[in-house]
């Protein structure tokens, strides 16, 4: 997986990795996102930025296969991963498929320990090696965490945990990682060092992350691109540093 | 003597089912209250296969099994669909439907005057009818079931499903087919609940519906939670006190009409005083909510 995904880059040219067309989502009657149309690369980071109720939440849960268990569904469009369709699927599912999702609140097994916790992040990989490949390189991506790997999870700092989210998710080797609100709970100090870490990501530019973050700011920094929801519906889809700059254009977008 | 063995049968019949159901609800965390309903259906297969079939009391302690990990299978194709509280009541009213057809299926459980002359086990010309003879099989069963128990936890299923205690989404999030291993865990518990009813119907060799009323899963309950979740020694402990100490109440002159009440209350305010002092249980890893 690992190869092909450095394939893509290699050939130079930015490569389509999800593809999200015309899509509307909703709970009952009523229809949170409203004909969505955006695409993500492979090696970005893409910001998906909104007010509150603008269906950041909503979206994400379609793109991560948990709307459903919330009782919502996707009512019109389709999700392309790599060219396959995969709206519709299960969380679990999507695995195997390569697209991960980093949970807002309870983001680790509390009562295991960290080592447990990459371990259960890499159940569904099977193979030694490649599993062995996928916790080398989560540790060389989060140093940090290598030390901690006799404690509980429940005892870690908050950047910590954070850390140790993103890394349990990496270890199947995603092709493209949902973060949901990483900025939550975390202490302003903290929050450079974990939005660093997700930069990171993209220098490795292996995958493709995907950023729902209140804190518009702060994720900006770090973006290539974005998708801004207002209302339902997209109000910005295109590149982070236009927005960056333009103070006035990021108000009118947010407001 | 014979007294003390039978107790301690008992006690062994209760700790099948309260090992069996701290899987489920200390180590997966599924709050189900339904242990009762699969003894129940493990104790009727097992005697109405025996009664009407003849077939050897063994073999009807299979196919009782079988039909209690049926029952919980069927039961978890909901469970997996439900979540917390309502999982607790959907599985209570199981026990309560399971309850009322045992005395109301009139033409094949004789309602409220029961199944008697269920035939024992036997074994190598045997009649394994006494206390002192069944003991032995129930220390067996006890064996298996605190074994298979313990390798189930400490297996990579294990860590999934106490995973799932702590959140399903995280769990999916990783590709964990939740409902799937919601089914398994669930079903689980229901086939020892099941060979646990097998055992008792040929061990008493009469059963009525009075031994399975919904309370009793409430009291199985009680003494994983006692035990304390999350631990296999705990319930085993658990168990062993709770259903030895009741008998003690005999030993201080209670007259029988007393006992049964005083038993509901020494539950009760064991319950009460854990959750103050003991959320744990004795030798619990997790708290009770």
């Amino acid at each position: 997986m690992i190869q092909r995904c450095w394939t893509h880059i290699s050939e130079g040219s930015v490569t389509m990795l999800l593809k999200v067309n015309s899509l509307s989502a909703g709970y009952g009657h009523t229809e949170a996102v409203k004909d969505v149309t955006f695409n993500i690369d492979v090696g970005h980071i893409t910001a998906l930025i909104g007010p509150n109720g603008a269906g950041k939440s909503t979206l994400l849960k379609a793109l991560s296969g948990t709307l459903e268990s919330y009782g919502g569904t996707i009512t019109r469009g389709d999700i392309l991963l790599d060219e396959e369709p995969i709206a519709g699927l299960r969380a679990d599912q999507l695995v195997a498929k390569g697209l991960t999702l980093v949970p807002d609140g309870r983001r680790l097994f509390t009562h295991m320990t960290v080592q447990e916790n990459l371990e259960m992040g890499g159940f569904t990989v099977r193979d030694k090696e490649l599993f062995g490949i996928n916790f080398n390189r989560v540790l060389t991506l989060f140093p940090e965490i290598a030390p901690l790997r006799p404690r509980k999870a429940g005892s870690l700092s908050g950047g910590e945990q954070q850390m140790l989210a993103i890394g349990r998710a990496l270890m199947i080797n995603p092709k493209l990682l949902l973060i949901d609100e990483p900025s939550l709970g975390l202490a302003p100090r903290l929050l450079d060092n974990v939005f660093e870490k997700i930069a990171n990501l993209r220098n490795e530019q292996i995958i493709g992350v995907v950023v729902v973050e209140q804190n518009v700011h702060e994720v900006l920094k770090i973006a290539d691109s974005v998708v801004a929801l207002k209302l339902g519906e997209a109000a910005y889809v295109g590149n982070a540093a236009d927005l960056r700059n333009d103070d006035a254009k990021l108000k009118e977008v947010f407001l | 003597m014979e007294y003390i063995i039978h107790i301690l049968v008992l006690a062994g019949l209760f700790v099948i089912m309260t090992v069996s159901l701290n899987i489920v609800l200390g180590f997966a965390g599924l709050p189900a209250m339904g242990q009762s309903a699969f003894f129940c259906v493990g104790a009727y297969a097992s005697s109405l296969a025996c009664l009407h079939l003849g077939l050897s009391p063994w073999i009807t302690l299979c196919l009782a099994a079988g039909l209690a990990w049926g029952v919980g299978w069927l039961v978890s194709l909901s469970a997996s669909r439900l979540a917390g509280d309502f999982l607790a009541l959907a599985t209570f009213g199981l026990a309560a439907v399971t309850y009322s057809l045992a005395v109301n299926w009139d033409a094949m459980t004789h309602g409220p005057l029961g199944l008697s002359a269920i035939p024992p086990f036997s074994a190598f010309g045997y009649t394994l009818d006494t206390a002192w003879s069944f003991f032995p099989i129930v220390t067996f069963f006890c064996l298996v079931t605190i074994l298979a128990s313990r390798r189930l936890v400490t297996s990579p299923f294990g860590r999934v499903i106490q995973g799932m205690r702590e959140s399903n989404m995280l769990c999916e999030s990783v590709g964990i087919d939740v409902g799937r291993f919601t089914r398994t865990v669930f079903s689980t518990g229901a086939l020892f609940a099941g060979i646990a009813g097998a055992l008792y119907a040929h061990y008493v060799t009469y059963i009525d519906p009075t031994s399975f009323t919904p309370m009793e899963s409430v009291t199985i309950l009680l003494m994983v939670v006692f035990g304390g979740m999350g631990s296999i020694s705990g319930s085993v402990l658990g168990a062993t006190i709770l259903v030895v100490l009741p008998e003690g109440l005999r030993f201080i002159g209670l007259p029988s009409s007393l006992a049964a009440p005083v038993r509901q209350m020494l539950y009760g305010s064991i319950l009460v005083a854990l959750m103050l002092i003991r959320p744990s249980g004795l030798l619990g890893k997790y708290k009770w909510r």
